[in-house]
């Protein structure tokens, strides 16, 4: 299965990314919450010429219920042409798509028809556990060494006994290679992780361990500050732990980690869900000099006030929505961060041409525990959750479940599966796209996108934009 | 085989590890867009350079000098060596794997990755041992088939040293051309265009340089 020329859909730079064709499909996780079927991979046809344009065209339903599918990822991305750690014949064609409750893992086959993907394999939660001493996997990034998969838990039956972290898997024979790190420092939680490949570093976040999420917002760990709030640096290829940021105990749930594209430019950004002194959601840049990593919030997101008679319970006491930013995304040319406010129903765009000083340029409203309603008129529960950017940088398309159990006490009046797109103005601004409302079937709620031919969370690249 | 086109054969090989991107142009170029500039080109390809001559160097050198001392003819070796080679190819053409190594020494030191690619996966070390015992069989066939110990080491291992010094300067101009040419001219676009998988076609002259080294021996 080596190529002879490398997989058109890898770039050498997040400009030539930019500049390549549009996506045409969208790969959506479908979960079941009832779990009385299958979760699936839901298909969406994203190519404006097309009849069936922004609805579901193909259904994969997985092998087994309750696996809560949540994060996936590609078998190889862009970063299969770094120079030095490259595999430039191999097929972007493989999703690797963890169930974030099962730990089970499916590899499903793209090719040869992208509307029908197929499952080739499946990991046993037993072989994970076994090979790795990991449970409950989470990001999926093709790097230099393979797959990489962050995990949010340990051993034992509730996940906590030992110390989630990250293990590979080979890009070609999807077998495990066992776990990642060589020395893992002050490491205890997990979450998200990337590179940047070239200078040699990755940054890791951090969550909680299963018991703080499986069953539900855990609100004493919260208000005892008991959830992730540092970042993690790594030497990328030693494998090693090289630096802790504490972001302050009260900034609560270090989440998605999005390092500039631009393998030149040595910043990046983070979303924290929750400060729990007053509620607010931050954004904050990290970045290296002088050998050392730094961090410092740049942009911050006020609760919005409400009557406790519309709150969920668990929100009554502080008569306010808290924004919960749980996704944020960089487009491709590190000029807007997208930030979705899951409380509130926002999706924020900032301008970051400067990153110390994130700018508001544009925002959308729909949903959130207000309860707006599409720019179609059609309802939109929940708020705009997983974030996925268009290379071109010109559409964003977003989900609205972050996950089961957390849905269901924020959201008790349900989330059905939704997928909006807004689109990006010229110099900034961003509108809901009215056309464009994908409904899933009835019992689906839906939380990662992935584009045909990657996006702006799956790429990574080792050629400077010139 | 006479000696000048066992010496163009060497040239001939350097070329082809220097078209060969992961080989020096690709990180060149990388590090050229990074920099900004044509000599951190050049610098670039020249540790790539570096590391593959250090490689052939601590395998030629002491190979070398034990065919000097051991006093035999180096042409008793060229079967072995060919069976070797062939071995090598056929394996590379059944199994194209993945360097694993490789990918652990950190891009900060090519020199290092570009020694450890040319003794792990390329294995451009072997493959020159075949014109380096060829030319040695020329010089024992020749005029030299008499000389003193002394001279004979000296010869054998000057001859390593210039096998390898060739092969070098072969893959160093041929790879900064490219880089160079990406860089300044053709830019990063053209990277994917102009990358074709070459690794199946040195698996296969790893076969004909075995077959090459039977006929010889």
């Amino acid at each position: 299965m080596s190529l002879v020329r490398p997989d058109p859909t890898f770039y050498p730079s997040p400009r030539l990314a930019m500049e390549g064709p549009r996506e045409r499909l969208g790969y959506v996780a479908l979960l079941r919450p009832d779990r009385r079927a299958p979760d699936a991979i839901g298909v969406v046809d994203l190519d404006p010429g097309s009849q069936r344009f922004g609805t579901m065209v193909g259904h994969l339903p997985l092998s087994h219920a309750g696996d809560e599918l949540h994060h996936f990822g590609w078998n190889a991305c862009s970063s299969m042409l770094c120079p030095m750690t490259g595999h430039p014949f191999t097929e972007r064609r493989y999703l690797i798509v963890p169930g974030i409750r099962s730990s089970r893992i499916y590899i499903i086959d793209t090719k040869p028809d992208p509307l029908h993907p197929r499952i080739v394999k499946e990991i046993s939660p037993e072989e994970v556990m076994q090979k790795t001493g990991y449970s409950r996997p989470h990001t999926v990034h093709c790097g230099p060494e393979g797959v990489y998969i962050s995990t949010l838990g340990g051993r034992g039956e509730r996940g906590d006994q030992g110390v989630p972290g990250i293990f590979l898997l080979d890009c070609e024979s999807f077998e495990i290679r066992g776990q990642w790190e060589m020395e893992r420092g002050p490491q205890t939680l997990g979450y998200d992780f990337w590179w940047n490949i070239p200078h040699d570093y990755m940054i890791s976040s951090e969550w909680g361990l299963p018991p703080q999420f499986e069953n539900g917002l855990v609100g004493e760990d919260l208000l005892a500050n008991r959830y992730g709030h540092r970042l993690h640096f790594w030497d990328l290829r030693a494998r090693r732990h090289v630096q802790t940021i504490d972001l302050g105990a009260n900034h609560q749930m270090a989440l998605e980690v999005r390092p500039a594209h631009d393998p030149k430019k040595d910043h990046g950004f983070l979303g924290v869900v929750v400060d729990t002194t007053n509620l607010e959601s931050s954004i904050w840049t990290f970045w290296r000099e002088g050998g050392k990593f730094h961090a410092r919030k740049t942009a911050s997101i006020p609760p919005e006030p409400a009557d406790p008679a519309q709150l969920p319970d668990l929100l009554k006491p502080f008569k306010a929505v808290p924004p919960l930013v749980t996704d944020i995304d960089l487009s491709l040319d590190d000029r807007y961060l997208y930030a979705s406010c899951w409380g509130t129903g926002e999706l924020r765009q900032y301008d970051v041409s400067d990153p110390m000083a994130p700018r508001l340029a544009g925002s959308v409203r729909v949903g959130g525990i207000g309860g707006a309603a599409h720019a179609s008129g059609k309802s939109f529960a929940a708020g705009p959750q997983m974030v996925e950017i268009s290379r071109d940088g010109e559409r964003v398309y977003f989900t609205n479940s972050l996950y089961s159990a957390w849905d269901d006490q924020f959201y008790p009046g349900g989330v059905p599966g939704r997928m909006a797109m807004a689109r990006v103005q010229p110099g900034g601004g961003i509108a809901l796209d009215p056309a464009f409302l994908v409904e899933f079937p009835e019992g689906y709620r839906a939380h990662q996108v992935r584009l045909e031919g990657g996006d702006c969370s799956t790429e990574s690249f080792c050629f400077a934009s010139a | 085989m006479g000696g000048a086109a066992l010496w163009g054969m060497i040239a001939a090989m350097g070329v082809y590890q220097g078209v060969n991107p992961p080989m020096g142009w690709l990180y060149a170029v990388g590090r050229g867009f990074e920099r900004g500039s044509p000599a951190s080109v050049l610098a670039g390809t020249g540790a790539f350079a570096a590391g593959h001559f250090l490689a052939m160097i601590v395998l030629g050198l002491p190979a070398a000098l034990v065919l000097a001392l051991g006093r035999a003819d180096p042409g008793l070796t060229l079967p072995w060596l060919g069976i070797a080679l062939i071995v090598f190819g056929l394996y590379k053409l059944a199994w194209p794997l993945h360097p694993r190594l490789a990918v652990r020494i950190p891009p900060s030191r090519p020199v290092s990755w570009s020694f450890a690619m040319a003794c792990l996966h390329c294995g451009s070390p072997v493959m020159m041992l075949m014109p380096l015992a060829s030319l040695l069989m020329l010089f024992t066939m020749g005029g030299g088939a008499g000389a003193g110990i002394g001279v004979r080491a000296g010869w054998f291992a000057g001859a390593a040293m210039i096998v390898a010094a060739v092969m070098t300067a072969s893959l160093f101009a041929t790879a900064s051309l490219i880089a160079l040419l990406v860089y300044r001219r053709l830019g990063l676009r053209a990277l994917t265009r102009v990358w074709v998988n070459l690794d199946p076609g040195w698996a296969v002259m790893f076969v004909l340089m075995g077959v090459m080294a039977l006929g010889m021996g």
